[in-house]
């Protein structure tokens, strides 16, 4: 039954790889995530795997009730090879801890793989919602609802003074965080970027990799969340990382035009030379094809590449991770095989024509 | 579990005590934790403060059986009622990590009546379970309509 649903999953990208919200060509996507406990159970951490699994199921039965969820998947870890919950770890759907800190963890998702709930992860829920470019706001009004329907159906741990109780004090308050993916290639290479980041973190701003909490910084793609969850307001806490990432977008842009003006010729060469290894290419790293990937997609938001859609390049981007490319391929591979599968995909996903169909 | 001195609310601290040398728990509520000596976190007396903490250190959350060291220890609380039994300690990192705030946003939408209709389906739909088990089928199509009967309730109740 698991194994059916990663299939159906693997085939589907998740709908907000399709960018079409604003700022695309910089927001790669939006995330809304809401911490909650349900009263009269220990949080997952004093639990044993018996009380959670009774919770797993109390919650399952709630939250498969709701109108969003009922064509959804209910996943269990247990149920999971590693390699597929790797899969669902690279597609952002659930977390590390979630797979592999105990077996009674689980995820329930929509079909359109916009709201995860992650079950018995460091709370009993998180909430999270995800869109392409930048739409927090977006985000937050299904969200809500969907928190909505969970807390009318199971009661949550609430305090007046501390808001929604979280089993980790720095998320107390509304548990929310709101976070935004973003592609600033120009602003690392006039290396503003540093600065920005200084700037960021005076106003309690998390700056962190790709792949979340404790990655490096890779393709140029830095994630940036909010941090303060108490005392401040759902829409007001949005508000401030909205306008913020706004103004990163900005500068962005005006990096990129500064530096067609002073460089347009080496930019250039380095945007198409990143094409044509990405093309030719036989072996390609993880790495490798993420940085590629940075180029060519710079090259699409300056219209210098104009066959390549950044669907094309959102697809790419997680579908060369390690999981999915075994998945695709259904089978087992070592780093060699995967550089070389690796290389073969890339390939053919760029062979389509920007509006995704085969032009032979 | 209700405080075991007043009787009247929540025991939600465990309270050891040496009685002709033998160790015997009580869980209390904070009110009679307070009038056994034990001062108000509000109260300025530096010795009062330090009454306060040795309270702390000494609770143990009959909750989830967590002590203020497991939390120092993980940077996590046990469970929600942990936020109870030490709550003058976390005000204070509170205060570290958040400013003096307090919750402004969303307040959870609490319907009581419907949540108790759940609760009781949830129960009906056990014994149902062990009907069935048991082939008790008459007991079991009774059940059946009882859970009907509130599910009903629920959707009347959703109006």
């Amino acid at each position: 039954m698991n194994s059916e649903i990663i299939k159906k999953m693997v085939r589907k990208p998740s709908a907000w790889v399709d960018p079409k919200g604003p700022f695309a060509e910089i927001v790669f996507s939006s995330r809304i995530r809401f911490a909650r406990n349900i009263q009269g159970h220990k949080f997952s951490i004093s639990s044993t795997e018996n009380e959670k699994k009774i919770l797993f199921d109390e919650l399952t039965e709630d939250i498969t009730a709701i109108e969003l969820f009922k064509d959804g998947y209910v996943l269990r870890m247990e149920d999971l090879s590693s390699i597929e919950k790797e899969f669902l770890v690279e597609r952002h759907l659930v977390s590390f801890d979630l797979c592999f800190e105990s077996d009674m963890g689980g995820a329930i998702i929509d079909k359109n793989e916009r709201v995860s709930i992650m079950i018995n992860e460091e709370d009993h829920l998180r909430i999270q919602g995800f869109a392409d470019g930048l739409q927090m706001f977006e985000v937050f009004d299904f969200l809500n609802l969907v928190d909505d329907e969970i807390g009318a159906r199971a009661s949550y741990s609430y305090d007046k003074d501390f808001g929604y109780l979280t089993a980790c004090p720095t998320n107390i308050g509304t548990g929310m965080r709101a976070s935004a993916l973003v592609h600033l290639p120009a602003l690392v290479i006039t290396r503003e970027i540093e600065k920005i980041i200084r700037k960021l973190k005076t106003k309690r701003v998390l700056v962190r990799g790709l792949y979340g909490e404790g990655t490096d910084i890779k393709g140029n793609f830095f994630q940036l969340s909010s941090s303060a969850s108490l005392g401040k307001s759902e829409e007001n806490i949005i508000s401030i990382v909205t306008e913020i990432v706004k103004e990163i977008v900005e500068k962005e842009r005006n990096a990129r035009e500064t530096l067609m003006k002073n460089a347009q010729m080496q930019i250039e060469d380095k945007i198409w030379r990143a094409y044509g290894l990405f093309k030719y290419a036989r072996l390609l790293t993880s790495d490798e094809a993420i940085n590629l990937s940075s180029a060519l997609r710079l090259g699409v938001g300056l219209g210098v590449i104009r066959d390549v859609a950044l669907k094309q390049l959102n697809k790419l981007l997680v579908y060369i991770q390690p999981a999915h490319l075994q998945l695709v391929y259904e089978r087992k591979m070592d780093n060699y095989e995967r550089d070389r599968m690796r290389a073969r995909f890339v390939k053919e996903i760029l062979s389509l024509d920007s509006k995704g169909s085969n032009d032979g | 579990m209700m405080c075991e001195i007043c009787g009247a609310e929540e025991g939600q601290i465990k309270y050891t005590k040496v009685i002709n040398g033998e160790k015997v728990e009580f869980f209390i509520c904070r009110n009679c934790a307070k009038e056994k000596g034990f001062q108000t976190p509000d109260a300025v007396s530096a010795e009062g403060r330090r009454e306060e903490e040795k309270i702390q250190r000494d609770a143990v959350c009959a909750m989830c059986g967590w002590k203020l060291t497991d939390v120092e220890k993980k940077g996590k609380f046990g469970c929600a009622n942990c936020y109870e039994v030490f709550r003058p300690y976390i005000r204070n990192l509170l205060n570290k990590l958040h400013g003096k705030a307090k919750h402004k946003g969303k307040v959870p939408i609490l319907d009581e009546k419907k949540l108790l209709i759940r609760k009781r389906i949830r129960e009906v739909k056990e014994e149902l379970d062990v009907a069935i088990k048991k082939e008790q089928y008459q007991l079991a199509a009774k059940l059946r309509d009882r859970i009907e009967t509130l599910s009903l309730k629920m959707e009347e109740s959703d109006e």
